[in-house]
């Protein structure tokens, strides 16, 4: 597949922080998430490929062509930013119809784009409403709109989900997957959150004080992290498995090396696996418990973080746990001891 | 008085009292002015020819100043309070000069470039073209007075608008013109509207640099000078024939215009506010 976004040797420094030699391509038409902790400069680089700066090095190619040199306004690359900033004076219908009144677009065909799109993210009803009437989510669609109204060749967005409460999160998550299918426009998602990228990646790049120090399939990037990438993202539990049966209402999801973790869902096929630290139970014997994952390994780490402690355990797969200081302690735990880890089907989130 | 509940009621009560002094300093003298003229020495204000044209001519010098300001001054606002340029901080100093020396100061600075044998002054010269002692002069002078107002009140409102706003509106194919009206305007016009009313108000008021550069025509500031040097401040009549409507009567009509241009100006931004709501 050819190249929707390519960024190629691209440096610029500021002073106190600089983008060093990235090179980037995001194959035309993917879901493309920009992954990196607060600071890294993911929101930089893609300022750079929207054209608010010209990089003192490098070059950035949109479907062939090379629009280093470009103005913002000649790019035909949308950015969404973080907090949205739709335009106050317009309501919904203006801020969505913006681009196409910008660019001539005769009314009928305006209004036929507009319609569609409003209908696709599910906020018809908002029309004729001030962004100040709207809810964060309400407003994080709008933005979405209006950055697909004008059919870009790409769409970037910063920082999607960050002001949106976390009840609206996943529903959020659930229309970009949607609307990424059915309009094919290629996109770039910056996040700092890799549960958010494992969810709706095709692609992820990791970057950390300037430089993509990892690129590659969720699978690989989040399984088989390089050590820079470790170090970043170590506090989560995702794991790449296979849905290969289902019994009743339980999903038998194979993760390899023989082992099977049981979840609730519906979705087959490839599925990334998700268990908060906080829901893991550790034990120093195979107990029999009402939680039907166990998994086994040796204390490889372990951080205090004052009532409760974090221990990375090492084994049959990379666990993170969280669990209360007395526990620690009375089951007199230590770097190398052998641990079991289980966690319930229902506390496995399939992302 | 709404206070809020727990507030250290003594300090209010400092407060206020502080409050009160520069309140009866700004007020007073404004109130007694009024009082001290009569309705019968406005009547004859109105009656004088030579007021009127004083009044007139400073409204429409003002108003053109204000306009001048607005201009020139949006684009100076806008450069400022976006970019930063080499010699940024330099030029930001530079429009405060006008507010920081003496006007007589002003007066003498504006005259050694836009006098008939100066540097400017002389090339529009031999145009025909005078720079001082008309309505051109009166309306140079006001601007170096007075437009840092509207520059200054621009360049906040660019500083606190999110940039990025005008990322958004490029990247979805906006020109850099339409994106300048469609969406930064809408963001600073009460800027523009406030900077604009304190220019004019400013421009209005001044009468130490307009001794120099533009003594005549007289504006009302002149012209209430060389009533109350010439006549003191009440009207001066003989054989009835009027000298002087009053030095008082002149200043408390051109007080109750200015309030009343200004109270409109606030109409129009309130009713463009409430219609934007």
């Amino acid at each position: 597949m050819s190249d929707g976004v390519a960024v190629q040797n691209l440096s610029h420094s500021w002073g106190h922080f600089a983008l060093t030699n990235i090179n980037l391509s995001v194959a035309q038409g993917s879901y493309f998430v920009l992954l990196g902790p607060t600071g890294s400069g993911k929101t930089l680089l893609l300022e750079a490929v929207v054209g608010a700066y010209r990089p003192r090095e490098g070059n950035i190619i949109v479907d062939g062509e090379d629009v280093s040199r470009l103005p913002p306004n000649k790019r035909k690359i949308s950015y969404a930013p973080q907090n949205y900033l739709l335009f106050d004076n317009m309501t919904v219908r203006g801020n969505v119809e913006f681009g196409l009144h910008a660019k001539g677009i005769p009314e009928e065909d305006r209004k036929n784009r507009t319609k569609h799109l409003l209908d696709l993210l599910g906020i018809s009803h908002l029309v004729n409403r001030f962004p100040r009437n709207l809810s964060g989510g309400e407003r994080q669609r709008v933005s979405l709109a209006r950055a697909l109204a004008v059919e870009p060749r790409a769409v970037l967005l910063d920082e999607p989900l960050s002001a949106v409460d976390a009840a609206a999160k996943s529903s959020i998550l659930d229309y970009l997957r949607r609307v990424h299918k059915e309009t094919g426009v290629t996109v770039i998602h910056v996040t700092h959150d890799q549960i958010e990228a494992a969810t709706v990646a095709d692609r992820i790049g990791v970057i950390r004080n300037g430089k993509m120090v990892q690129v590659g399939a969720p699978t690989d990037v989040i399984e088989k992290p390089s050590t820079e990438v470790e170090s970043i993202f170590r506090s989560e539990n995702l794991i790449a498995g296979n849905v290969t049966r289902k019994e009743a209402n339980l999903a038998l999801v194979d993760i390899g090396g023989g082992k099977i973790i049981e979840a609730v869902t519906d979705r087959t096929g490839p599925v990334m696996l998700h268990i908060r630290p906080e829901d893991v139970v550790v034990s120093k014997h195979a107990v029999k418990t009402s939680a039907r994952n166990r998994l086994w390994g040796t204390v490889a780490e372990v951080t205090d973080l004052g009532p409760t402690v974090r221990m990375r355990i090492s084994g049959e797969r990379r666990i993170m746990a969280i669990i209360t200081r007395r526990s620690f302690f009375e089951m007199q735990l230590n770097i190398g001891s052998e641990v079991y880890a289980f966690f319930k089907a229902t506390s496995v989130e399939v992302l | 008085m709404r206070i809020s509940p727990g507030f250290p009621t003594r300090f209010v009560f400092v407060l206020s009292a502080l409050s009160g002094v520069l309140f009866f300093l700004l007020f007073s003298p404004v109130v007694n002015l009024i009082g001290t003229s009569s309705l019968a020495g406005i009547v004859l204000a109105m009656n004088s020819s030579e007021a009127v044209s004083a009044i007139v001519l400073t409204v429409y010098a003002s108003a053109l100043t204000a306009l001048v300001a607005v201009l020139l001054g949006v684009p100076l606002g806008y450069l400022l309070g976006k970019y930063h340029f080499p010699g940024r901080s330099l030029i930001d100093s530079v429009i405060e000069i006008p507010l920081m020396i003496p006007h007589t100061v002003a007066g003498i600075a504006l005259i050694t470039i836009f006098g008939s044998a100066q540097l400017v002054g002389a090339f529009f010269n031999g145009y025909g073209i005078k720079m001082t002692n008309n309505v051109l002069g009166i309306v140079l002078t006001l601007v170096f007075v007075s437009a840092t107002y509207t520059v200054k009140q621009v360049e906040e409102a660019i500083r606190s608008m999110d940039p990025k706003l005008e990322l958004v509106s490029r990247s979805l194919g906006a020109s850099s013109t339409f994106t300048f009206v469609k969406v930064t305007l809408p963001h600073i016009w009460r800027s523009i509207v406030s900077g604009a009313i304190l220019t004019w108000a400013r421009a209005s008021s001044e009468v130490g640099a307009l001794f120099i550069m533009a003594y005549y025509p007289p504006v009302a500031s002149i012209l209430i000078w060389n009533l109350y040097a010439g006549y003191g401040l009440r009207e001066s009549i003989s054989n009835g024939v009027v000298l002087s409507p009053g030095a008082v009567n002149v200043a408390a009509l051109m007080i109750f215009i200015n309030l009343a241009i200004f109270v409109l100006f606030k109409l129009i931004q309130r009713k463009r506010e409430k219609r934007n709501e």
